[in-house]
């Protein structure tokens, strides 16, 4: 009679998915290299997807050593939704609608005015007879 | 683009950032985070607009964003070059913009 053993794997794989989600918005997102595609974090939430149709297995291949069919079978659930989310917001979520026509044709660059973060104002004029690399981005909202 | 700000401003070009957010959001999120380059407030998306960069309903909530991307203007105000990214997480790395400044006549 062999002795029992726990499933590791329950936990261990949504905690991979969790990790890959957590740490690539809050480390990895800053090196291009890793957000641009996340050569890191897919694998890693694949990885955990992977560990956890493993703990489903375990206790109908070694019932001898591993009891319960039902915490392994949630813990697959958990981690096939954060794989999900993951590759949602990698593919789907963060791409763009294709740019106008507008953006795409524009030639001569439109005057403006506006107000930055520190009161002042700045103006298009200004920078006459300078190059001038002008972001847009999405804000913080 | 902040940890390459000298080497950009060292080929006399100046840096600016456009976005949706009034500025006293940018000066409240920004706190001590030190950018060299001055963060533009257009709220009413006018300037976006007329560069054609409105993302509708690309915020959270369901609001209108600026679209991420850069456009490279000349001192006559031409546009010369541009990158307009396809997904937001893909975004400009400086030392492409770098390359398309050093190659102006």
């Amino acid at each position: 009679m062999s002795a029992k053993r726990r499933n590791h794997l329950i936990w261990l794989g949504p905690f991979l998915g969790f990790a890959a989600i957590l740490s690539y918005f809050m480390v990895f997102a800053r090196f291009p290299g890793l957000r641009d595609f996340p050569w890191l974090n897919l694998p890693l939430a694949l990885v955990g997807l992977v560990l956890s149709v493993f703990g489903v297995l375990r206790p109908w291949r070694q019932p001898e050593v591993f009891r319960g069919k039902a915490l392994p079978i949630i813990g697959l659930v958990v981690s096939t939704v954060f794989a999900s989310f993951f590759v949602y917001y990698i593919f789907v979520l963060s791409v763009l609608p294709a740019a106008s026509e507008t953006a795409v044709k524009l030639t001569q660059a439109p005057e403006f005015t506006l107000t930055a973060s520190d009161g002042t104002t700045v103006s298009s004029s200004d920078f006459r007879g300078r190059n001038v690399a002008l972001i847009f981005y999405r804000g913080f909202w | 683009m902040q940890s390459r700000i000298a080497e950009i401003r060292a080929t006399g070009t100046e840096v600016l950032a456009i976005s949706v957010d009034p500025a006293e959001v940018t000066r409240e999120r920004l706190g001590s985070v030190g950018l060299e380059f001055p963060l533009l407030a257009d709220p009413e998306l006018q300037v976006i607009d007329s560069f054609g960069m409105r993302h509708s309903a690309g915020g959270m909530g369901g609001i209108d964003i600026a679209r991420s991307g850069v456009f490279l203007i000349d001192g006559t105000g031409s546009v010369v070059w541009r990158e307009l990214t396809d997904n937001y997480r893909v975004r400009l790395r400086p030392e492409r913009l770098l390359k398309q400044i050093a190659a102006l006549p």
